[in-house]
């Protein structure tokens, strides 16, 4: 019996499946003009898959995932949604779709029933709560975002995006003790999410707790809205991979970079060189890469390009100066801290390592002036407090 | 410049009651319709202005951000006149070399045309114009004429009857770099109007950027380091003092582009609120000794709901809720909302309501810039309009004719009505004409007298247009115009409070939007049915005064000191 109806229901999803007849829509075909020519070579040989064989679900999600990974979200949205139609039960098209109808500025209910459908898919698979929290959050539908945020914590105790995002929706609803509660406990988890600490200065002052906010206000402001990624592996395979323009490989290797993948960075930030001739950012973050990896004298040519190419580009000059101080010494760094400092002097950092530069180099007043530089931006800075302290000492004896 | 010798043509404003109320012209008419609320009237009104970007196929940022524009009375004879920034051949580094297309003065005639007034005006800088303020900064009693530029910036000081001198040396102004908003108000009470300059990006041409397809697209703010705004205090004899630094303005930058000037805490002092691009947006509290403290993390309006920077590019603030405190709206870039920033109080700051007032999704698509919270159909609330054009191409829309590339560029703008709660809904198509554009500055101000709010929409790669309100009324109106005379100008900064029903409050400024001047009155929708028995002013500073209003459907002219305790 069990047998007949499991073949009963097989026999129904294929002929479903072989019963739709809507007819395939046009594929999508852009205009490839002024496109990067990997871009164009990868579009145009993933759309032959597709006239190749247009009832493959698995070609039509392919065409749309490298849309989407692309930017060309009407095109991603034709092509996933055909790609679901052909196989309602693949949960990659279903999701990809919603999260490019979130990014084309779907509503709530739409949004609602895609995620919906893939969470249904996939209910161990947190990400897609996270989004749909993320989704009726930005729309207005608090409840339906704190029940999602929620049902993600269930699947992993651990998501401080999760928790922040709980937090911020438990904020919105006027529940300011809780969402202090979630707001903490995502920092726990992720303490440099300065999102987190920005929900949790409002969160603080709202309780009354002026003394946290402003601590907390502190902590944003150094931080940003910086945010740990969320781990998403459907996301990333389907999408993120597929992305071979300058820019998406430079950012894919802004990412490898903070995870510590320096040789993977190196091989997108070779697309990024190739494709943005003379760009200071991606001279810089060249130059990063290969400090990494530990090659050194490639490392300080890129930065010194950076400089080159952007003289004012701070950061760039403050990393040229510190490995010149590691590799050959004080005396070559020095005019690249100061330097550094000149176009941003709000660094307490910058100022410690300049106030070490000068010591090296046996400039004492020099250094403690750095180091009271580093106690006027962050009085806590425990390194300079004994630094100044141990120079002071030696002045005075 | 004395006060005595202001000349602030007072022609058409009623000195209180007294006057026949002006006959309301349209019948009010049910609202929901897909009437038309406005028509163009640039072309047949003589405005024959195009923004000249200079555009070089080298993607110069500049290019694409600018476009200005401003309603005030330049010459003095009581209508609204028209100033437009413009661009001119260099986007990359903003040189106006020779013969270089200038900012443009359109004055208004008896006839509602407007003719080229800028030669006579001597009003055609030929930077590569942003934005635009309007103040009276030696208090004569006529509106001076800050340009923010991609170069420096100018300050034109009105020599009467419409005739303007370049007064930037004069003045010790030396704003270079890329200025964009400019917010005119007396920060610290001394009766001498300051300037806020927001300002974007440390511009540099060679950086080369492209979209996520790999085509040559503007950058992104992030390419570049934010610059650092400016704050001008005026001094009061004709110059002004660079007071960034001990004011504090520099401790925390954001690549600007919008800026309000209101009071945003519980005390008398102006505040300031910067709408930044990819940057945490600023509330800038004044504290006690006229510096400034960043407030906005803490107070919530530093990010959206979400946790996450925004595009920030217009911004109003102003009572969108009628609840006696200000509130404020950012336009954002696509697949961001424009953000409402709900005011909770000061205890407790700003929250990001949004998505709760309705005005998320509709928004996701568009890119927003310049945006006007007026009473556009004079039902009691103030809706929203928002002026929308990409800065990153996209899919061309239905209606777009601009050619190429423009086209991937253009969107169509967007109204919001107020259902009088402070929740919003899209206005039903062809209310707000459907001209899909590549829009900038949009500014405010009864261009035909005749009561109702009209609206000036700058645009890049076509002509600006001229929306004249012809809205179904839902109600009667009152505008009113708040005169310091010891100042001899308007009382900007002062709040304006109707006695009776409906009980709301408006500000006067001139500042707000997206590089936009609008006219400094406080215009009242008051629905059908109104009962108001007067008015409180609250001038800069806190002093209050009330004032009779035996009427409405009129322009009253209230003048500190003339008025009574509340």
């Amino acid at each position: 019996m069990i047998r007949v109806v499991r073949g009963l229901a097989l026999s129904l999803v294929v002929v479903v499946t072989g019963c739709d007849d809507t007819p395939p829509p046009r594929i999508p075909d852009p205009p490839l003009d002024g496109m990067e020519r990997r871009v164009a070579d990868l579009l145009r040989e993933t759309r032959k898959s597709v006239v190749a064989e247009p009832h493959s679900a698995e070609a039509w999600g392919a065409l749309g995932a490298t849309y989407q990974a692309h930017r060309l979200l009407a095109e991603a949205d034709l092509c996933l949604e055909r790609a679901h139609r052909l196989d309602p039960d693949d949960f990659r098209w279903v999701y990809l779709r919603a999260i490019t109808r979130e990014v084309s500025g779907a509503d709530g209910a739409e949004l609602r029933r895609l995620f919906g459908l893939a969470a249904r898919m996939r209910p161990d698979y947190a990400a897609v709560q996270v989004r749909l929290g993320d989704a009726m959050s930005s729309r207005g539908d608090l409840p339906a975002a704190r029940e999602a945020f929620r049902a993600a914590l269930d699947l992993d105790a651990d998501l401080a995006l999760a928790h922040r995002g709980l937090g911020q929706v438990l904020l919105a609803l006027g529940e300011a003790e809780a969402a202090v509660a979630a707001l903490a406990r995502s920092l726990e988890i992720d303490p440099l999410d300065g999102s987190a600490w920005a929900a949790l200065a409002r969160a603080r002052n709202r309780i009354g707790d002026g003394a946290g906010a402003k601590q907390a206000s502190a902590e944003a402001r150094r931080l940003g809205d910086s945010a740990g990624a969320m781990a998403d592996p459907v996301f990333e395979r389907e999408v993120v991979a597929r992305g071979v323009s300058g820019t998406r490989a430079l950012a894919r290797a802004v990412r490898r970079i903070r995870a510590g993948d320096f040789a993977g960075a190196l091989q997108d930030l070779a697309i990024a060189d190739e494709t943005h001739p003379g760009d200071s950012n991606v001279q810089h973050w060249l130059g990063i890469a290969y400090r990494g990896l530990g090659r050194a004298d490639e490392a300080i040519a890129s930065f010194e390009r950076a400089v080159e190419l952007n003289p004012s580009l701070a950061a760039a000059r403050f990393d040229l100066a510190h490995l010149l101080f590691d590799r050959h010494g004080p005396r070559e760094a020095l005019p690249h801290y100061e330097a550094a400092l000149a176009l941003d002097g709000e660094q307490p950092g910058w100022w410690f390592a300049l106030a070490r530069c000068r010591f090296a180099l046996g400039d004492r007043g020099g250094a403690i002036e750095g180091l009271e530089q580093v106690l006027r931006l962050a009085p806590d800075y425990g390194p300079a407090q004994r630094l100044l302290r141990q120079l002071r000492g030696e002045s005075r004896g | 410049m004395s006060p005595s010798r202001s000349f602030v043509f007072l022609g058409p404003w009623l000195l209180l009651a007294g006057c026949a109320p002006a006959p309301v012209d349209r019948a009010p008419a049910s609202a929901g319709t897909a009437d038309p609320w406005f028509v163009d009237i640039a072309a047949e009104s003589g405005l024959d202005f195009l923004y000249e970007q200079g555009t070089t196929g080298e993607w110069a940022m500049p290019e694409i951000i600018g476009g200005g524009a401003a309603l005030f009375d330049a010459d003095g004879d009581g209508d609204l006149d028209i100033y437009l920034t413009n661009g001119n051949r260099d986007p990359r580094g903003g040189v106006p070399g020779s013969d270089p297309p200038r900012n443009r003065l359109y004055l208004q005639q008896a006839d509602g045309r407007f003719v080229d007034g800028t030669e006579r005006a001597e009003l055609g800088d030929p930077g590569y114009g942003m934005g635009v303020a309007m103040l009276d900064f030696d208090n004569d009693g006529d509106l001076d004429l800050y340009v923010a530029n991609y170069g420096r910036d100018r300050l034109f000081r009105n020599r009467g009857e419409g005739r303007f001198e370049d007064w930037t040396v004069g003045a010790g102004i030396g704003v270079d770099g890329w200025s964009t908003s400019v917010a005119a108000c007396d920060y610290d009470l001394d009766g001498h109007l300051d300037l806020y300059v927001a300002r974007y990006v440390v511009f540099d041409p060679s950086r080369f950027c492209t979209d996520p397809a790999g085509r040559r697209e503007y950058c992104s703010p992030e390419a570049f380091p934010p610059a650092v705004d400016v704050l001008l205090r005026n001094r009061g004899d004709g110059t002004f003092e660079d007071v960034t630094a001990a004011a504090g303005i520099d401790r925390v930058t954001g690549a600007g582009l919008g800026v309000v000037c209101s009071l945003l805490d519980d005390d008398e002092r102006p505040d300031f609120y910067v709408a930044n691009d990819l940057d945490a947006n600023q509330l800038w509290i004044q504290q006690p000794d006229g510096t400034f403290e960043d407030h906005a993390l803490a107070r919530g309006a530093a990010y959206n709901l979400e946790g996450r920077t925004e595009s920030g590019m217009g911004v109003v603030a102003a009572d969108l809720d009628n609840d006696a405190d200000t509130d404020l709206f950012v336009t954002h870039l696509t697949a961001q909302s424009n953000t409402l920033y709900d005011n909770l109080g000061a205890a407790v700051g700003f929250e990001d309501a949004t998505g709760q007032r309705g005005l998320a999704t509709s928004s996701l698509p568009f890119t927003g810039f310049g945006t006007v919270a007026a009473d556009l159909e004079l039902d009691g609330d103030l809706d929203l309009v928002v002026a929308n054009g990409r800065v990153l191409r996209g899919e061309r829309l239905a209606g777009a004719s601009l050619g190429a590339p423009w086209d991937a560029y253009a969107e169509p703008n967007l109204l919001y009505l107020n259902d009088g709660r402070g929740g919003f809904e899209l206005a039903p198509e062809g209310t707000l004409p459907g001209d899909v554009e590549i829009s900038r500055a949009l500014a405010a101000g009864d261009i035909d007298s005749d009561g109702d709010v009209d609206l000036l929409v700058a645009n890049l790669a076509s002509a600006p247009r001229l929306y004249r309100n012809i809205a179904p009324r839902q109600g009667r109106w009152l505008a009113v115009r708040a005169i310091d005379p010891a100042l001899g100008r308007d009382a900007i900064g002062a709040r304006v409070r109707l006695i009776g029903t409906p009980s709301i409050e408006r500000e006067i400024t001139r500042s707000f939007g997206y590089l936009s001047a609008s006219d400094a009155v406080a215009h009242f929708g008051l629905g059908v049915d109104p009962d108001v028995q007067g008015l409180v002013v609250r001038w800069p500073g806190g002093a209050t005064e009330r004032f009779d209003v035996d009427g409405v459907d009129r322009r009253l002219l209230v003048r500190r000191g003339e008025g009574r305790a509340p």
